[in-house]
């Protein structure tokens, strides 16, 4: 825009730039104030036309309506609202410190809001810093250390739970999670064979499928699963979103991805919001190519990290739209930047997974991507991880870290189309 | 109870954004001046902004409770500077910034210190720890280019940074030195200055190149253009500096690279021939602005704003006549070569033009 308007304009009207103005006759002091005019007019013109330029300035607003902020519906309902007064004037009634707790942390896991994690261990304040809380505390504790990436602190609470009530199904399931977010397959088929009796028919194929997933029993969960959203063994109105997105997560871990792409659609339709299968669904359409469509699925989603990430890597994959959306894509990857600077210097190891994916596709730095993927590993071990630090690998051509994700691939036994593509890349590579 | 809930699936299960809030405190000379930006989302939780609870803080909303937040921010901030306590004064008008990742009420302080001057600068925030423990305070201490950068979180609440004894000149110094840095390092204003001034040792006669008469013209030539670059550039240099004027800074960067390309142009084919001083006006109001990047990249001191401004021009200007002073001589003393207008001229303004050209692409591709 700039260039094509700027040459333009330039020179008198009606005078081709490579005609002399002494040939011409007209003044050069004349031909230069028009001249001054003009750039005068394109400084005016770049300034309208650049409309976001304003962005990440403090300004006044001009109307008292303006919104300047919505709030996520665990913070604004009004239920939470008069829980929360409730409790400021009793903060030490447990049962009900915890059920908030609960609720806090179910917005974290669908927002993908830490801030609910640090609300869910403020309000649990009477009881949080103790050695030996009650159970009910350290089961939120755990959970909210998990979430953090604070594996091993998690498990320690959950152990402790388990040491004095061995039957407690919520902290088997949590203890299963944490193993496989940690890589350690056996470790949660135990927690998994430990609990099952005591679940649900609908949590026992979900268990089931979280952990088998990384077996060879992979087509078997899928099957599982497709019974019950298919209604062979009907799934009620909780179990159906969530066995949807599972789903479609094991099939294109399969390979299978015209009937992810279904499954994934089917969970659109129920109208649900969860940054998780957001962000699942941005990684399916990614690996597609569509990425387009990425754009459209999370357009406005710039507040959470992982979507800026996915909507950025994206963004520089579409045809340029012009200086106006590069400025503004530009501003949203010095932001995102910037928010991932900020939470490796406050030491949060859960920035990891986007901090790799952004220097291996937004920003592409072998020595950060390198560093901050072997980070990941030594904390973090799902199957995404694995993908995003096998990609490192190859950006920075490190046979080393390559070869820790390869070992565990082979000594865990897990299956996955997207990982065995990337392993062609790496030995395509010549 | 059910685990459906409870199950982390799917790939961002433990992306989140994070509470963090950004305290940035400029040391002057016996004065302190703070900014300090506090998320809505944080604020509401705290202390409740969102006066009709629908779920949408508004601007009426905020000014609504503006004392209130800012006697919440005050009543966690305890600044102490060699070993006096200092009273931060709040400005009672508060801004808005809109992040990527949410708005933020921005409040502006200041503190004055009785005795003048110290090193030890004691600084105490405890700003959301108890609504959310894992809230962290990111706070920048700023004194001329030095910056200390610095995090509070519940078990360190207090922080110490050791400030030199404010010296005004020193910052000034220091700001001088970058603005010669700038231009000497910054190839895209040594380019526009040089493809202006190369046909300052020649005169234009009847649509050919002549040697300049006597080194009077040549150098009268050469101080219009300098001086209508310095005085264009110093305007939107302080203006953009002070906050008042602001363009994205890609397209400024792309308009600078368009600059040499007209410049060059215009020795290839001259449209303007005795007032070049006036591409040297127009464009220098955008170069001004590339200047002005770059001071805000060193951080610009809001405590010696006046200081750093001056120092830093008067270091482009200086750096600007000592490139002037190299070439000027030179050039006059080889202007009466036959093939000067040639190879001097048009090749170095073509060669120009093809790098400003590159520099356009890249700067509006983003590559």
């Amino acid at each position: 825009m700039a260039h094509a308007m700027g040459f333009r304009s330039f020179g008198p009207p009606g005078l081709p730039m490579n005609q002399n103005s002494v040939a011409t006759g007209l003044p050069s002091v004349l031909s230069a104030g028009i001249l001054l005019g003009r750039l005068i007019l394109m400084l005016i013109g770049l300034a309208v036309a650049s409309g976001p330029w304003s962005l990440a300035q403090p300004y006044t607003p001009t109307s008292d309506d303006e919104v300047l902020e919505r709030l996520p519906v665990g913070l604004r309902s009004a239920e939470v609202r008069r829980d929360r007064a409730a409790l400021a004037d009793d903060p030490e009634n447990l049962s009900d410190s915890v059920s908030m707790a609960h609720s806090y942390l179910a917005t974290a896991r669908t927002e993908g809001d830490s801030r609910f994690l640090g609300y869910a261990q403020s309000i649990l304040g009477p009881w949080w810093n103790q050695t030996a809380p009650p159970a009910e505390v350290r089961l939120v504790r755990a959970m909210v250390f998990g979430l953090m990436f604070e594996f091993d602190r998690a498990l320690l609470d959950l152990d402790a739970i388990l040491a004095a009530a061995p039957g407690q199904a919520t902290a088997w399931a949590t203890r299963m999670e944490v193993c496989l977010a940690r890589g350690d397959v056996g470790g949660a088929r135990k927690a998994f064979e430990a609990v099952q009796e005591k679940l649900s028919p609908p949590d026992r194929a979900l268990a089931f499928a979280r952990c088998e997933r990384m077996t060879r029993r992979l087509s078997e969960t899928i099957r599982g699963l497709e019974a019950r959203v298919d209604g062979t063994e009907p799934a009620d109105a909780t179990d159906r979103p969530a066995a949807l997105a599972l789903l479609a997560e094991l099939l294109m871990q399969q390979g299978r991805p015209d009937e992810a792409a279904m499954r994934l659609e089917q969970w659109r339709r129920l109208g649900k919001r969860d940054v998780r299968v957001l962000a699942l669904e941005a990684d399916f359409l990614l690996d597609r190519g569509r990425f387009v469509d990425v754009l459209d699925r999370l357009k406005g989603e710039t507040a959470h990290d992982g979507l800026a990430v996915r909507l950025l890597e994206a963004w520089q994959r579409v045809a340029d739209r012009g200086p106006e959306e590069n400025s503004s894509r530009e501003e949203l990857r010095r932001q995102v930047e910037k928010r991932l600077e900020d939470r490796r210097a406050r030491g949060d190891a859960s920035a990891l997974p986007d901090e790799v994916r952004y220097w291996v596709r937004v920003k592409p730095d072998a020595a950060k991507a390198v560093e901050r993927a072997g980070e990941l590993w030594a904390v973090r071990r799902t199957l995404d991880d694995a993908r995003w630090v096998l990609e490192a690998a190859r950006l920075g051509r490190d046979a080393v870290l390559r070869r820790r994700v390869t070992d565990w691939m082979a000594t865990s036994g897990v299956q996955d189309a997207r990982l065995d593509a990337e392993l062609g890349r790496v030995e395509a590579r010549p | 109870m059910s685990l459906v809930g409870l199950l982390l699936l799917g790939p961002a299960a433990m992306a989140h954004k994070s509470s963090d809030s950004y305290l940035r405190v400029a040391v002057g000379d016996a004065r302190l001046f703070g900014e300090w930006r506090l998320a809505l989302h944080d604020l509401e939780f705290a202390i409740g902004i969102d006066g009709n609870e629908n779920g949408e803080i508004t601007w009426g909303e905020l000014k609504a409770r503006r004392e209130a937040v800012i006697d919440y921010a005050r009543s966690r901030l305890e600044v102490e500077w060699e070993g006096e306590r200092l009273e931060p004064r709040f400005e009672p008008d508060v801004q808005i910034d809109q992040l990527a990742n949410g708005g933020y009420v921005v409040l502006r302080w200041s503190a004055e210190s009785g005795s003048g001057r110290g090193r030890s600068l004691r600084i105490g925030n405890r700003v959301f720890f108890d609504s959310n423990p894992l809230h962290r305070g990111l706070i920048v201490v700023e004194q001329g280019p030095t910056v200390q950068q610095a995090i509070f979180h519940p078990r360190e609440t207090q922080l110490r940074f050791d400030v030199e004894v404010p010296n005004p000149w020193k910052a000034f110094r220091g700001f001088l030195v970058e603005g010669v840095q700038h231009i000497w390092l910054g190839y895209d204003h040594v380019l526009f200055l040089l493809v202006l001034l190369l046909p300052a040792v020649l005169r234009r006669e009847a649509g050919r190149w002549q040697p300049a008469e006597g080194f009077r013209p040549a150098l009268w030539g050469v101080v219009k253009i300098v001086t209508a670059f310095t005085l264009a550039h110093s305007i939107t240099l302080s203006l953009a500096a002070l906050g008042w004027v602001r363009l994205p800074s890609r397209l400024v960067e792309a308009v600078i690279a368009f600059s040499i390309l007209v410049a060059a142009l215009n020795n290839l084919r001259p449209v303007v021939t005795t007032g070049s001083w006036v591409i040297a006006l127009g464009f220098g109001l955008i170069h001004g602005f590339g200047f002005a990047s770059v001071l805000a990249d060193l951080g610009l001191p809001r405590a010696n704003l006046v200081q750093a401004l001056v120092g830093f021009n008067l270091g482009v200007e200086l750096g600007q006549l000592a490139i002037v002073g190299v070439f000027l001589p030179l050039a006059y003393g080889v202007r009466r070569w036959a093939g000067y207008p040639t190879w001097v001229l048009s090749g170095g303004s073509g060669v120009a033009a093809l790098v400003a050209l590159k520099w356009m692409w890249e700067r509006l591709s983003g590559g």
